[in-house]
């Protein structure tokens, strides 16, 4: 869970300590819809956290074959960007949060970490670091773009 | 004898030596006029498989079999004609709703096995599929009627808005049987209803004017039928084969028409049941359709059957949702009282928690869950919490539980389903000025295109790509609903979704903001152990093809369960829920 003020601007030295760090935030974003699992209290929510955390452990899993040079499947460009979760207001998620509420803290976090990944590529003097950032941006942005699909389907039907 | 009489008939033999007269095959072949009745033609994309053709042939020469698997509104049948009966009268061109069938200009076909003579057209290719020359049904020739007999509306529009009554007037004897009349029981409705209602059965029983015979079949699967003649989804027109060139039945008002001719339905319905269920209890929490449903069929049986309504009254959305002017109240009293008739126990202002959900659970040899979606989605914009922001389900329970709910001079309605359509148009005959405002465009909107039309008929003004993207406190009370326009975007060919165009803001000054872009599932007064273990990971519930959830005993259905979110869907819920209860318990299957 990528939240305000992580990793500061660092500027990468190298391909691997970029994946490093990558893989870093996917292994605390998974290891907090586990722990928020354990704490929801609303029906159903416990189910979706799970869920979210092996999503989490599938996004590791890939930067880690990037990282040993085998196919990935890492996004190479940024998916169309509905914007649902800029004109949602933020909140802290509490133990008592519902599905709607759970799927808007996903949806901007992934949208802090893809600003995360541009902010670090425009910084990154090394053209190597710079693109894989820039995959990593659009990968964060691929996950806000589910999470926005999601949001669109089931909790916007009506609208 | 003469001699000639004698010598006359050796003189045939005379032929034997001479050039025989006749050819054995045509030595010019003449093209078949234009409009010539030769060998079937039949577009297999086109035709429906509604077997029309086979029923109205005199001959019996058609019959249905089957070639794919059946879809929405096609059989999966496509007609075969055996040439050994047919006589070329083209009834069944004639008669084709869809229009697919015809006969082409070839009139030739010579072949020395006689069971090619019986083959299914467009499947089994011929030489003259593809004949354009032929007869084919005429433009504005109909052996039915493809218009549908005019349902009398309350008018003018300006009367309606000043007044909660219905709007929709229903059919007199003559138009119903009209209407009924249209119907070429093809029976693709019974698939596409998700209770399979016996849809035929009664418009004939219509047609022919025993409308207790067509309550009887109605009321063998559908306990709430006058609810659904006034404000179904009605799947089943959707498929209607005379609605492929025409207009559908009006099977939704038909059903209407034959509930609404007998005040006591006691005294024409017939509810001779085995008594299969006799000591046996089940408890239903949620007076919905679902729930009323399963409670009903489950009475008639013999089991001893209490619902549990937390609200004043049961029914349901079809009580706190839909609108007076669309169903009276008097009208689901009406059914209701049968009910408690034959049987339910209903126990209203009743809320179960979860204590008491653990003690049902000793107390009765089942439940059924109907408690439906009624916690709304919030828009989580900025300004939501202001006052005059508020949930139209919250503002529909308390206008139909008769509470005075404000609406101000102008309203904003946030939303494109049927609650958003509801609200608009109670919001209207509260006296205010109404703008709904949706986020897609106007095709995508979900609420029934006939609610749609009659919202705006009564002056309801529809904003659509509009986004929402804050609320603001003007003077006086008033609010500002600010919002963004959306361009649609189109991905991999699903349905395009809007995304905002940055940059521009609009203003609209109003007194409500009234937000109904969805309702959630809350099942926290369940036992936390009970709801944990039959929720999915979206807090609703999943069931098993018997209704039964993975607690045992325990059967669930309705919005809670089913995506599809109308009545006909919980009904159909609560049929396989009887079913499945009656099995759970051993006592068979539903006679």
């Amino acid at each position: 869970m990528v939240r305000e003020g992580d990793a500061g601007k660092k500027n990468f030295s190298s391909v691997d300590d970029a994946i490093e760090f990558a893989i870093g935030q996917e292994i605390k974003a998974a290891n907090f819809y586990r722990e928020f699992a354990g704490k929801a209290t609303h029906p159903g929510v416990k189910k979706m956290c799970t869920e979210m955390a092996v999503e989490e452990d599938r996004h590791k899993e890939m930067l880690e074959k990037l990282k040993a040079g085998l196919p990935s499947g890492l996004a190479t460009d940024r998916v169309t960007d509905l914007k649902i979760s800029d004109y949602l207001r933020s909140f802290r998620i509490e133990p008592e949060a519902d599905q709607q509420d759970l799927l808007i803290a996903a949806m901007k976090s992934e949208a802090r970490a893809e600003q995360l990944y541009l902010d670090l590529a425009a910084i990154c003097t090394l053209p190597d670091v710079k693109e894989v950032l820039l995959r990593l941006a659009a990968e964060e942005g691929g996950h806000k773009d589910v999470f926005e699909k999601e949001y669109d389907d089931n909790i916007l039907g009506s609208n | 004898m003469s001699l000639k009489n004698v010598i006359a008939p050796f003189s045939a033999w005379a032929r034997a030596v001479q050039k025989p007269f006749t050819v054995p095959t045509a030595e010019t072949f003449r093209p078949g006029a234009d409009r010539y009745r030769g060998w079937h033609i039949n577009d297999t994309e086109q035709c429906i498989g509604c077997g029309t053709c086979s029923d109205i042939c005199q001959n019996s020469a058609i019959d249905m079999k089957p070639v794919d698997e059946p879809n929405k509104g096609d059989s999966g049948l496509r007609p075969l004609v055996d040439y050994g009966r047919c006589c070329w009268c083209a009834l069944c061109v004639d008669v084709c709703p869809s229009g697919s069938l015809g006969l082409s200009s070839n009139y030739i076909w010579i072949d020395r096995d006689p069971d090619v003579f019986r083959y299914i057209p467009g499947v089994d290719r011929k030489e003259w599929d593809s004949d354009e020359k032929g007869w084919r049904k005429d433009d504005g020739f109909n052996l039915v009627d493809p218009d549908r007999v005019p349902m009398p509306m309350m008018m003018p529009v300006e009367d309606r808005v000043k007044t909660w009554a219905e709007v929709v007037l229903g059919y007199t004897e003559a138009e119903a049987r009209a209407e009924a009349a249209r119907c070429v029981e093809c029976g693709l409705c019974v698939a596409a209803c998700p209770a399979h209602m016996h849809i035929p059965d009664y418009i004939a029983a219509i047609r022919d004017g025993h409308y207790d015979v067509a309550v009887n079949h109605i009321y063998d699967n559908n306990p709430l039928p006058e609810m659904c003649g006034k404000v179904c989804t009605r799947r089943c027109e959707d498929v209607c084969s005379i609605g492929v060139n025409g207009d559908p039945l009006a099977i939704r008002w038909l059903k209407r028409f034959a509930t609404e001719q007998f005040s006591d339905l006691s005294a024409v319905l017939s509810h001779e049941q085995p008594q299969i269920g006799t000591g046996k209890s089940v408890a239903v929490i949620g007076g919905g359709p679902g729930g009323l449903t399963t409670a009903f069929y489950l009475a008639v049986r013999g089991f001893k059957v209490t619902v549990f309504e937390a609200l004043p009254q049961v029914g349901g959305a079809t009580f706190f949702g839909i609108p007076k002017y669309r169903f009276p109240l008097g009208s689901l009293e009406k059914q209701i009282k049968l009910m408690t008739d034959w049987g339910v126990e209903i126990k209203t202002n009743h809320k179960v928690e979860p204590d008491e959900f653990k003690q049902l659970q000793q107390d009765y040899d089942a439940i059924y869950i109907g408690t439906g979606l009624l916690k709304p989605s919030s828009l989580r914009a900025e300004g939501e919490d202001l006052p005059g922001v508020m949930p139209a389900i919250e503002m529909l329970i308390d206008h139909h539980l008769g509470k005075t709910v404000e609406v101000g001079q102008h309203v904003v309605v946030v939303g494109g389903g049927n609650v958003a359509i509801d609200a608009a148009r109670i919001s209207r005959r509260l006296g205010a000025e109404v703008t709904i405002a949706y986020r897609r465009r106007l095709e995508d909107m979900p609420a029934d295109y006939e609610e749609i039309e009659d919202a705006e008929a009564e002056g309801v003004h529809l904003m659509t790509q509009n986004i929402p993207l804050r609320v603001e406190q003007l003077p006086g009370g008033r609010l500002d609903f600010i919002w963004g326009p959306a361009e649609m975007i189109s991905e991999g060919g699903g349905r395009p979704r809007p995304k905002l165009i940055e940059g521009i803001e609009n203003h609209l000054a109003v007194d409500k903001v009234i937000v109904a872009i969805g309702q959630k599932p809350d099942l926290r007064w369940l036992p936390a152990d009970v709801a944990e273990q039959i929720s999915n990971s979206w807090g609703g519930i999943t069931c098993d093809e018997n209704g039964m959830t993975a607690a045992p005993g325990v059967f669930a259905g309705g919005d809670l369960v089913n995506s599809t979110a109308d009545a006909i869907s919980a009904i159909a819920d609560g049929l396989k829920a009887v079913d499945g209860i009656i099995n759970y318990l051993g006592l068979g299957t539903k006679p």
